[in-house]
This record gives C-alpha cells, sequence and structure tokens, in this order.
C-alpha cells in the first residue's frame, strides 16, 4: 500500500486537524512550517522516516522533553504545547513506512489535533474543518479495511462498498449537524484568552490613532459588532457614525487622549447637563470576538451606557465600565465579546464639553507648508463654521481615497497632503484636524466605524467599516466633520467577495445563533417547543427573521433527516437488495398460479417442481427446467439472461396442462 | 458414471430389497454420500437390518455386525491381543469394527462404556488400543439401530453421543399393498440375491463429489438461521449445536447430488433437516421414544415455515 486512497485520505484528514489547531492562529512558527513540509513529502511518497524508527523517536523525545520544559517555565501554554507535539507526532508518522497501523496512529493524533482545535477556538471554520476531518478518517480507514484484502475484493463490491460510505458519509454529516445544534458551547478559548482573532480581521480600533504603517483594515468583512435599534430605522443600510473615543494631543505622527481614567461603574452618563430629547435612541449591542477591543462604541452622540456583560465559558458575566478621557468607555474584563445597552441622541449637537483652552488648539511642530495650505483652503473664511466647512469640502474634493499605506515616513501628514496627496481616514481626519487648529478653530479626532447593514432584525458592522472622523468646536459645541472622500468611508469589497463573505456571514450567524451561543436555555426552550408547541408563538416567530430568532424548526428537521437515513441505512445493511433472479421466482410463481397450479402459494417451488414430477403434472418438466435454472441463477455465478428467461416462462405457457 | 448416476443406480438396486421406503433408501445413501453415520430407530422386523447390510452389499463393502447387549464389552467390538503360546507374543485379533460398515444392532443395550468406545471410533475413524493407533478402514460407517419404545435395562445414548449421527431415521411399517407383494414374491433371504452394483472405490468418489458441491452465502445464512431459530424456540429445551449446522450443510451437499447440481440449494436443506436435526434437539416437554421423535419433526416442519427461505 503506497498511495492508495487510504493514505491520501488519511493525510487529508491529518491536514484538515492540522488546520483546526493551525486556524487560531496560536503554534509556533517552527510547528507550523513543518506540517506542510512533511504533508508534501507524505503526497509525493517520500518517506524520510521508514526505517529510522529508533532515531526519529529519540528526537521526537527531545522535542518533547523542551515542549514541558517551556510549560514549565511558563513561556508556552499547556494546550499549545500539547497541540504542537501532537503535530509533531503527525508528521512523523506520516513519514514513517505507510502501514496500516501507521495509519490509525496518523489518524489518531489527528483525532487530538481536532480535539486540540475545539480547546483553542470557537470559529465557524473550525467545524468545517471538524467535518472534514471526520469525513476523510472514515473514508481512509474504511480504504485501510479494504486494502488488507485487496485481492479479494472485485471492482462490483467496490463499488458497492463505496455506496454504503458516501450514505454512511451523509448519515454523519447530517448527524453532526444535529450534534453541533444539540450541544452548546463548543469553544473553550482555553490558550486564547485574550482575543486573538488569528484568521479574522482587525477593527482598526486602538488606544491610539498612528499614521503611516501599514496594513488591510479596510476589506475585512467579518463582523465587529450586531446592534439592534430601538426605534428601529427600518432602512437597509445605515449612514451612521458609530463614536468610539475622541482624541485631542497629536504629536505629528500620532494622536493620544489627555487625562486620568474615572473609577468603574456599572452605568456611565455622558454630557449630564444636555436635556432629554426626542431623538434618542436605544442600542443594544453584541460584540464579536473579531471585535479586539474592550472600547465601547456607541451611535453619535452616545449618552448612556448600561448593562454590560462580559460573555464567557460560564455564560454572561455583568461587567463594571471604566470611562476613561476622550470619552471612552470601557469593559473591565477582558473577553472575546460583550453585550451592553447605550442611548445616543442623534440629531442635536448635545456634547457641549468645552476643549481643552491649550490642548484643543495645540499643534505640534509641523511642515510650515501646512499652515500655508489650511489659509488657502479655507479660503479667507472668518466664520468658525465657515472654515470647518471649506477645509472639509476642499480636502474631500482635491484628495484621494487609498488603502495603500505609505510605510514608515519622517512626516506623515506633510507627506499625505504634499506627496502622495492620498491617504485614509484616519490622514484625512488627522489633516482636517490640524488645519482646523492652524485657523484657531478647536477640534479633536474620534475614531468609531460608519455605516451597518440589516441582517435580520438587527444591524451589523463590520471590521471593515471601521473609521476615523474630525469634530470642531463650533459655536458651542461639537460638529462633526468627515474629510474622507465617500469612496473610502465604508467597506470596500467586490461582488464577488462580498458575495462569498455573505454566505460565509449567514452561516457564520447560523454558527454563532445554533452552537456558539446556544445555551442550556436554549436548549430547555427548545426541548418544551418540541413537545409541546406553542400555538401563539407562531405567527410572531413567522413575522420575524431566521437570524435573530430561535426557531426550532432547522435543528428538528435536520435531526429527523439523520434519524430516517440512519434508519435506511440499517435497513439497507440488513436486507440486501433483492438478487437479480428473485423477479424470475416471482414471474415463474404468478405463471404456475394462472396456469391453475394453486399449492404456489403454500409451497417452495423446489417442493413443488418434485411433486409435480411425482404426480406427473404436463407442467412438470418445464417447471423442473426453470427451477433448476432458477436455483442456478440465484445460488451461483449464472446470471440469467432476459432472452433464456422469457424463453422458460414462454415453455410453461407452451405446455398443455 | 458420476455421481449422480450412481446414486440412482443404487437406489433402483436397494429398492428391490427395501421395498416401498424410496424416501428412506434416499436418505440412507444421501448419508454414507456425506461421510456420515447412520441411526436407524425404529421398532424390531421393520427392514433395519435388511437396510443396513443392502448398503454393504451394493457398494461391496465388508460388513461387520455387532449385536449390542448388556455384557458387551469395548474390546468385543475393537478387537483384543491374543497371547500366542508358541511364539510368546501378542498379537492384535482386530474386532468386528475393523469393516467399511458396521451395523450396531441395538446400541442402548450396551453399558455407556461399550457405547463410547464406538462412538469414539465412529468420531476419529481410528482405533486406539493399548497405545496403539490403528486406523479403521476407508470408507467407515457405523449404522445403529435402537427401539424406541422397549426402553426397560436400555442406556438411553446421551446428547453429546446422538450428535454425531449424521441422520436419524425411522422406516416405519409397510404399506398394506406393498407388504402383502412383499409377501407373495420373498423366497429365500433376498440379500442373497443382491449383488454388488458399486465398489468401495465408488463410494469415496461420491464423497468426493459431495465434498464439492458449493455452498453460497445466502445458503449458509439459510441454514444458520434455521438453527438459530430451534435455540430461541419456546418447545425447545437446547436448540442444535454448530456441528449440527455443519452437518446439516453436508448432508444437503450430498442431497444436492441427486440432482446432479454443483451447489445446496435451499430445498436440499430442506430435504435433509429433519433427518439431521430432529436427533439433536432437546424438548421441554423431554418425552423419550417414538413421542419425542415425533414431536422434533412437527417442531422442524414449524420452523421451516417460519423461516422464510432465501428467493
Amino acid at each position: 500500500m503506497r498511495r492508495t486512497p487510504g493514505v491520501i485520505s488519511r493525510d487529508l484528514a491529518a491536514l484538515a486537524g492540522f488546520g483546526a489547531v493551525a486556524l487560531p492562529g496560536v503554534l509556533p512558527l517552527p510547528v507550523l512550517v513543518i506540517f506542510p513540509f512533511a504533508l508534501i513529502l507524505s503526497l509525493l511518497d517520500i518517506r524520510p522516516l521508514a526505517g529510522r524508527r529508533t532515531a526519529s523517536v529519540i528526537v521526537l523525545l527531545v522535542i518533547a522533553l523542551g515542549l514541558f520544559g517551556a510549560v514549565a517555565t511558563s513561556a508556552l501554554d499547556l494546550v499549545i504545547a500539547a497541540v504542537s507535539f501532537a503535530t509533531l507526532v503527525t508528521c512523523h508518522r506520516m513519514l514513517a513506512e505507510p502501514t496500516p497501523q501507521a495509519s490509525r496512529q496518523v489518524l489518531l493524533s489527528g483525532l487530538l489535533l481536532v480535539s486540540g482545535g475545539a480547546a483553542l477556538t470557537g470559529e465557524v471554520l473550525f467545524a468545517v474543518l471538524l467535518v472534514a476531518f471526520f469525513l476523510c478518517a472514515s473514508w481512509s480507514m474504511a480504504w485501510l479495511v479494504l486494502a488488507a484484502d485487496e485481492a479479494s475484493v472485485d471492482s462490483a463490491e467496490r463499488r458497492a462498498i463505496s455506496r454504503q460510505l458516501i450514505l454512511g458519509s451523509l448519515a454523519t454529516l447530517v448527524m453532526a449537524l444535529a450534534f453541533f445544534v444539540v450541544f452548546p458551547r463548543l469553544s473553550w478559548n482555553l490558550a486564547n484568552r485574550r482575543a486573538a482573532p488569528g484568521l479574522g480581521g482587525q477593527t482598526g480600533m486602538s488606544d491610539t490613532v498612528r499614521l503611516g504603517g501599514g496594513g488591510d483594515i479596510k476589506t475585512s468583512a467579518r463582523v465587529a459588532f450586531r446592534v439592534s435599534l430601538i426605534p428601529d430605522p427600518r432602512s437597509e443600510r445605515l449612514e451612521s457614525y458609530w463614536v468610539g473615543r475622541h482624541f485631542d494631543v497629536f504629536d505629528g505622527a500620532e494622536w493620544r487622549s489627555s487625562g486620568t481614567p474615572a473609577t468603574p461603574s456599572s452605568v456611565v452618563g455622558l454630557h449630564r447637563g444636555a436635556q432629554r430629547s426626542l431623538n434618542q435612541v436605544s442600542q443594544e449591542f453584541e460584540t464579536t470576538p473579531a471585535y479586539g477591543s474592550r472600547t465601547l462604541v456607541a451611535l453619535d452622540t452616545p449618552t448612556f451606557f448600561a448593562r454590560a456583560r462580559s460573555i464567557s465559558l460560564s455564560g454572561m458575566v455583568p461587567m463594571a465600565l471604566i470611562h476613561v478621557p476622550g470619552d471612552q468607555i470601557f469593559g473591565a474584563i477582558d473577553s472575546n465579546a460583550l453585550s451592553y445597552a447605550a442611548t445616543s441622541d442623534q440629531l442635536s449637537r448635545i456634547d457641549r464639553t468645552p476643549p481643552d483652552p491649550v490642548g484643543g488648539l495645540a499643534v505640534p511642530n509641523l511642515d510650515p507648508r501646512i499652515a500655508t495650505l489650511a489659509t488657502e483652503l479655507s479660503g479667507g473664511a472668518t466664520e468658525s463654521l465657515e472654515i470647518a466647512q471649506r477645509l472639509e469640502r476642499e480636502l474631500k474634493r482635491r484628495y484621494e481615497y487609498t488603502l495603500e499605506l505609505p510605510g514608515d515616513v519622517s512626516d506623515p501628514l506633510a507627506d499625505f497632503l504634499f506627496t502622495r496627496r492620498a491617504g485614509h481616514c484616519e490622514d484625512f481626519a488627522t489633516a482636517l484636524a490640524i488645519m482646523l487648529r492652524l485657523q484657531k478653530v478647536p477640534s479633536r479626532v474620534v475614531t468609531g466605524f460608519y455605516g451597518g447593514e440589516r441582517a435580520g432584525d438587527r444591524y451589523v458592522v463590520r471590521s471593515g467599516d471601521a473609521h476615523a472622523w474630525t469634530e470642531a468646536f463650533v459655536d458651542g459645541a461639537w460638529l462633526r466633520l468627515d474629510a474622507t472622500p465617500d469612496t473610502g468611508r465604508a467597506a470596500s469589497s467586490n461582488a464577488w467577495t462580498a458575495a462569498f463573505t455573505n454566505a460565509w456571514e449567514r452561516l457564520e450567524a447560523w454558527w454563532r445563533a445554533r452552537v456558539m451561543d446556544y445555551s442550556f436555555q436554549d436548549q430547555v426552550s427548545f426541548a418544551r417547543q418540541l413537545v409541546r408547541p406553542s400555538r401563539a408563538s407562531a405567527p410572531e416567530a413567522e413575522a420575524s427573521s431566521p437570524l435573530g430568532t430561535r426557531v426550532p424548526l432547522g435543528p428538528a428537521v435536520l435531526v429527523l433527516v439523520g434519524a430516517g437515513l440512519l434508519v435506511l441505512a440499517v435497513q439497507r445493511l440488513r436486507r440486501r437488495a433483492p438478487h437479480p433472479a428473485s423477479s424470475f421466482l416471482e414471474e415463474l410463481e404468478a405463471r404456475l398460479k394462472a396456469r391453475g397450479v394453486t399449492d404456489v402459494a403454500t409451497v417452495p417451488l423446489e417442493e413443488l417442481s418434485a411433486s409435480l414430477a411425482r404426480s406427473g403434472h404436463p407442467l412438470s418438466p418445464a417447471v423442473a427446467r426453470a427451477t433448476r435454472r432458477y436455483l442456478e441463477a440465484r445460488f451461483t455465478n449464472r446470471p440469467l439472461e432476459a432472452r433464456e428467461r422469457r424463453a422458460l416462462l414462454a415453455a410453461l405457457e407452451t405446455s398443455n396442462g | 458414471m458420476n455421481a449422480t448416476d450412481l446414486l440412482k443406480k443404487l437406489h433402483v438396486h436397494l429398492g428391490q430389497v427395501v421395498l416401498g421406503k424410496p424416501e428412506q433408501t434416499k436418505l440412507a445413501l444421501t448419508c454414507l454420500a456425506a461421510r456420515g453415520h447412520l441411526l436407524l430407530e425404529d421398532v424390531p422386523g421393520v427392514g433395519k437390518t435388511t437396510l443396513a447390510e443392502g448398503l454393504a452389499r451394493c457398494f461391496a463393502l465388508s460388513f461387520g455386525r455387532v449385536q449390542f447387549t448388556a455384557d458387551l464389552l469395548p474390546s468385543d467390538i475393537l478387537g483384543s491381543q491374543i497371547f500366542l503360546p508358541q511364539q510368546g507374543t501378542f498379537e492384535f485379533r482386530p474386532g468386528p469394527i475393523f469393516h467399511h460398515l458396521v451395523l450396531a444392532d441395538e446400541l442402548n443395550r450396551a453399558p455407556p462404556r461399550t457405547q463410547s468406545a464406538l462412538l469414539e471410533a465412529m468420531a476419529q475413524g481410528q482405533v486406539s488400543l493399548d497405545g496403539v493407533t490403528r486406523k479403521l478402514p476407508a470408507p467407515f460407517t457405523v449404522v445403529a439401530t435402537q427401539n424406541p419404545l422397549d426402553l426397560a435395562g436400555t442406556y438411553p445414548l446421551p446428547d453429546s453421543q446422538l450428535d454425531r449421527f449424521l441422520m436419524r431415521l425411522s422406516l416405519g411399517h409397510l404399506d398394506p399393498a406393498i407388504e402383502a407383494e412383499l409377501i407373495i414374491s420373498r423366497r429365500g433371504d433376498p440379500l442373497h440375491a443382491l449383488t454388488a452394483v458399486a465398489t468401495a472405490d465408488e463410494l469415496v468418489s461420491i464423497q468426493v463429489a459431495a465434498d464439492r458441491v458449493e455452498v453460497s452465502r445466502d445458503v449458509a445464512d439459510y441454514a444458520v438461521r434455521l438453527a438459530h431459530e430451534t435455540r430461541s424456540h419456546a418447545e425447545i429445551e437446547r436448540g442444535v449445536s454448530t456441528r449440527a449446522v455443519l452437518a446439516l450443510i453436508s448432508a444437503a451437499r450430498a442431497w444436492a447430488l441427486w440432482e446432479d447440481r454443483g451447489f445446496v440449494s435451499p430445498g436440499d436443506v430442506r430435504a435433509v433437516l429433519k433427518p439431521s436435526l430432529s436427533h439433536r434437539l432437546v424438548l421441554k416437554s423431554s418425552m423419550q421414544g417414538a413421542f419425542s421423535r415425533e414431536e422434533a419433526g412437527h417442531l422442524i416442519d414449524e420452523l421451516t415455515r417460519r423461516v422464510p427461505a432465501p428467493r
């Protein structure tokens, strides 16, 4: 057994297992490199470790000792060390002589990898890899059994076995889906306590705004948070600004906030002096691990934050909020996901906090051309509002949006304004803020998100929607200004990737709703609904969309289909398909009955033929021939041809009886 | 001449001495073809001995007869060492078992020790005496008879020993018309008139032909399901063993020869089912003798109706 289907599907199963642990991005680099190398060698049937068992095992043991040492000195997480070692063992067995035993060992260590992956990640991609692993592994094992006895298996039998395998795989798939649905909370994120999104994108929300550097923030379509709004704006796309925090100190390359944090509390109110208005919007937020930040956002202008909870293994834990300068609110607990409620006042300019008399106008030592440009762009306006609006308009008109980042330059602002004449939102926001200050209008930079699209009865905001804009203190209140050209505000992606990411989002939403966030209570209510479907809630369930509510129909259908497939498979295994010759027997018996041989119903054909012969029945010779031929066709390898079959049956008709 | 023609010729030939019992003689020949031992259970005077001796004669087999009695010793069957004073040595004098076909008349009259000596020879095809193992002639067949009614002073065979017989047959009384014909035609011992139509080697060739008969998976399953049904039947204390299923299939193989078939059909299994299995069942009612035999026969009929044959 060299490159048999069994060995190849074994290697693919190992790849799926490796993918499950590589997904969270926590594996040490050498391990990440070794596995693809070993996989390629194995697929090319190059087995350098064949026959070098002792030496290679000693090397493995040394590596194990090293990993143990790293764990003991807490340089490495235990789970990561374990999966790293399992990966190396998998490689080792893959590169050894491909005996059935080695293959089974590969599959076993692959299983270890998959379980390690379950401890590390809850991504929907993990579920996909899990299913891939089990499919490949079961195929591999089936082929191992076949290959052990290959000579005795002919092609027809192999086809029959393949059919059974496909049926079994389908049943497994459906049952696996049902399993995911029924069991809650798959991921424990053991070694991944700090949100490290792995394949996920960054939100662009960070503690500082730094110009320059590199990245590809805007294209990430991963959901950063979901939010439900009251009142519901009922539009497909929101053109809203979600405020994260303000920055008021710029040092030429980086924005910071000044001041000291307040004590934690469970409720934070901003802008206390403002009156309650009719423009208030309540929001219920739920962030995803892709959000990657502890800062809470809310629609512009946020006034109130409460009911913050950290979502973790043990469920929802109430969490205190910390109010830091820059009106930044963040959760006291570092967790993968948050939920909280916020209230915003959307239309009125209620933020009347006066800017710091010095800081609000402070400008670092900058290229003198910027001041000239600011005067030029403001076009001689004297009113603060007019200056602000002109600068915003001119920047938007004269500069282009680009996602290409300049890399590290000494003066990123001058680079943007005079060299590249193109930049991203942070460049525009900074340029506008600095020019406003140079024109003696107090200003600050705000980071957060822009946009939001409807998904069910909620809105989702993606990582790529991260944005930065400017606020100017005009007429005693902060005015929002956005100098970024319209093309660069929301996430940009082409139609194909949008279609793919949409499908992926839907799968992920399903995954989150059914698996990750599926709690014990959900299970109980699901079971209750199965037992006693409530009539009153049916129209409601129809009215609302499938994403937001837990309609148990899907899982119920899955479970039923799975059970049905299983029963079918078992039945098929138990009772094989009727033999081709059996139909001949049935036809023969029907003809005999038609000819008046009534014993056919009770006496088996062989005995009937013998008794006809004894009694000298005229049909006897024809029946004897047909019986003998039937027995041959049924119990030996002499199939009955259609013509012979017709001739034998015709003989019954022509005999005089 | 192939095995089928030979068997049919023997069947006709044997029918000249065992009148009116075509089914039983056919089964007896099948039993021989399957290398099996035969147990004839019937009242005296219905032709058990005639059948056994007839079988021996038409194959030209050497024939030994042992009348089992309460004082019969193992050495009476197996043979013994005789001291020869002239040479001053012992010489082995073989017993009646050293024949191709041995008739063990009224087997249940001998004590268990003697019975077991015979039964061991049946199982092994050899005899061990005083540390020397002597091969029995091949082919070797034992035809034993039992009287099922006159049970006084008998030692019923234990189940394990009954298991060694491939088939149990009973001849039963003759049809009156045939009985009358027999009385008219009978002059002297008809066995003397019976000439050999085959040789011991031809019997061996028939046995080899039976071995070559194929058994398909479906038929094997059918036999196993039948056997399994005896094990779970409410009125059966103990069902049949795996050895019994093996015996059933080897009998069915031999039966397939009658139809000149190279494979076993479900009908073959049914044909030999009652003679091959009925004596191996231990019934809950634990009736001995004729009644037990009929009861077992009925149960097996019921099983064949209940267990669906492969179609």
